[in-house]
């Protein structure tokens, strides 16, 4: 009965945090400007029944450059996605139900960890944080999914790892299942790969120092190393192909080595204010219980308590790469801290029982009981409203612009340069870009087309800005070969 | 708990839950979701010795990268369905054929 019940609590915890990410899902597609690219190499081994080695010729135009024309990460997300797109028959739902779906694996590999490692109440609690973790909704919105799936195999990971390492008996299997994950994760992004094996290294330097040994034999890493290799040199040429310069900034100073976020102001023109804010990413309210877990496990230091720490010590390391220059990367990494912070935090607020001499497992169901309540109403529904408001009216593509992107799609040759007017945001154009497999682009070179887009300006009533186009366009005098909804295509070349 | 019940039951949780959603392009999403990620996985894992959440979790854990690592060589010079429909039948396969670890 009680295992029934776990199971069914854990579906319950992975279904809300589910439904939370299939929130801005619709029939129009959404997302910031890195989202249409993502959906665009989807789409086109989705449109085409064939994996793609070679950039679209859309994509090519632009980010070309920095992979001599190749895609530059694994595939893998984007084939899960374009899989999903070409048996549903569901370019846009099946696409975005794959995004939702595999963001909303967050909570699995917290609540087997911590479940692992603490007990149920502690995994709940972590997991019932991470369903409405507001900062990995941001993620999700910014559109960071292969990265984000990468990261949220990092329990799962630490998982087996952790019990490959302390379970004699069944080593080698637990090695084999760790050895998978990780090269999953590579698969994904090789920043989740980065951060999972960093974390291993950690604990296993606790390990090592606490017992004054090696927590293994140096021969038992052969196997791992003779099913990882190749798995990783399969797809190594994606990654290292990148010909494009990945970091130019400027070396943080060393006194940034004693504050946990960098300074919200170097992103300004990246990322929003409130992403580099603890209370406005978990809620101010679980800082004490973040403290109570971190002072719980240094004070106990026991074998899972390591782990845990080791997860602490090797978030901190990364988030601190701009002390050497690679600041760009710190954001990203930044979406760790919902894996690690939320285990501390469950801990910390289950530890509050140990205080207690007497009635024990009373005061661990109120504390149970009342964290459960505080999730709900101060983390559910900031998630809540910002997933529920995101990409609104015309911030996201009109069912108008969408019809006009299958026209181009099924009417324009493959290498037409579009020059658009009108569209209201850069992501928008990037978004008519991809939808159509055109190159729809803000004063291009030599376009050959000519996309005028009021519909965007009417819905906002910007009636200068529609008066003025109105009459360039009439200068044109072209007939259009496009006319609906006011937006308009001219051929000119 | 059998094994059978939980992995039948999360697919079927996955496919009503996307349906009232999402309505007919979540049901048909999810299906494609099941069959193709999801089936074979669990038909694969399930031989082996984890426990009930190991054994769900992983299921979903390994489908997501292995599918498309198994699917994207090939796919380069044969179609991506036809390829899909070989690898679900080398599990269902597979599942009938190997015995419990």
């Amino acid at each position: 009965m009680k295992k029934i019940a776990e199971i069914s609590i854990l579906g319950i915890i992975w279904a809300i945090a589910f439904f939370m990410y299939l929130l801005p899902v619709s029939e129009l597609p959404f997302g910031d400007v890195d989202a249409s690219t993502h959906f665009a190499l989807a789409d086109t081994m989705g449109s085409t029944d064939k994996s793609l080695y070679w950039l679209p010729y859309q994509i090519n135009q632009t980010y070309g450059f920095a992979s001599n024309g190749k895609i530059w990460y694994p595939p893998q997300w984007h084939l899960g996605a374009a899989s999903i797109q070409l048996f549903s028959g569901e370019r846009i739902v099946g696409f975005f139900f794959f995004a939702a779906f595999s963001s909303s694996l967050i909570v699995f590999g917290i609540y087997l960890l911590v479940k692992e490692l603490y007990g149920s109440y502690q995994a709940i609690i972590a997991s019932l944080l991470a369903a409405f973790s507001y900062r990995d909704a941001s993620v999700y919105l910014f559109s960071q999914w292969p990265q984000a799936i990468s990261f949220y195999y990092v329990p799962l990971f630490l998982y087996f790892g952790y019990k490959a390492i302390l379970d004699l008996e069944n080593r080698k299997r637990y090695s084999v299942v760790g050895t998978l994950i990780l090269a999953s994760q590579f698969y994904f992004h090789p920043q989740g790969f980065i951060a999972s094996l960093l974390m291993l290294v950690v604990f296993v330097l606790f390990i090592s120092i606490k017992e004054k040994k090696l927590p293994f034999k140096f021969n038992e890493l052969i196997l791992p190393a003779v099913i990882l290799i190749p798995l990783v040199l399969l797809f190594i040429a994606f990654p290292l192909g990148l010909t494009e310069e990945l970091e130019s900034a400027e070396k943080a100073p060393l006194s940034r080595l004693f504050s946990w976020y960098p300074d919200a102001e170097n992103y300004k023109d990246t990322y929003p204010s409130d992403y580099f804010s603890y209370s406005s990413s978990h809620g101010l309210w679980t800082l004490p219980l973040l403290l109570l877990g971190i002072f719980y496990v240094l004070y106990r230091r026991r074998n899972q308590d390591m782990l845990i720490l080791s997860m602490l010590v090797s978030y901190y390391l990364l988030l601190h790469l701009d002390v050497f220059g690679y600041s760009s990367r710190v954001p990203r990494l930044m979406q760790l801290e919902s894996l690690i912070f939320y285990p501390l935090i469950a801990i910390g607020a289950i530890s509050i029982a140990s205080f207690f001499k007497q009635n024990k497992t009373e005061i661990k169901n109120i504390v149970f009981g009342v964290i459960i309540i505080l999730i709900l109403i101060f983390n559910a529904s900031n998630s809540y409203q910002k997933l529920n408001s995101a990409f609104k009216d015309t911030e996201r593509i009109t069912k108008e612009q969408l019809e006009m992107t299958d026209w181009l799609r099924n009417n324009l040759p493959r290498d037409a340069t579009i020059s658009d007017f009108g569209t209201i945001t850069l992501a928008k154009i990037k978004w008519l870009r991809q939808l159509s497999q055109r190159f729809v682009i803000q004063n291009p070179e030599n376009p050959n087309y000519l996309l005028i887009d009021l519909s965007d300006l009417y819905s906002i009533n910007a009636v200068q800005q529609i008066q003025s186009l109105e009459s360039q366009e009439k200068s044109l005098n072209l007939t259009p070969i496009y006319d609906k909804n006011n937006i308009r295509v001219y051929q000119i070349g | 708990m059998d094994k059978k019940i939980i992995l039948t039951g999360f697919g079927a949780f996955v496919v009503i839950l996307s349906s009232l959603i999402l309505g007919f392009a979540g049901f048909n999403a999810a299906l494609a979701f099941i069959l193709l990620f999801y089936l074979p996985f669990a038909l694969v894992i399930s031989k082996f010795n984890f426990s009930n959440e190991e054994t769900l979790i992983l299921a979903i854990f390994f489908s997501l990268p292995l599918i498309p690592t198994l699917l994207y060589y090939p796919g380069l010079l044969i179609s991506l369905r036809l390829l899909a429909v070989v690898l679900v039948i080398l599990s269902i396969v597979f599942f009938f054929s190997y015995k419990k670890d």
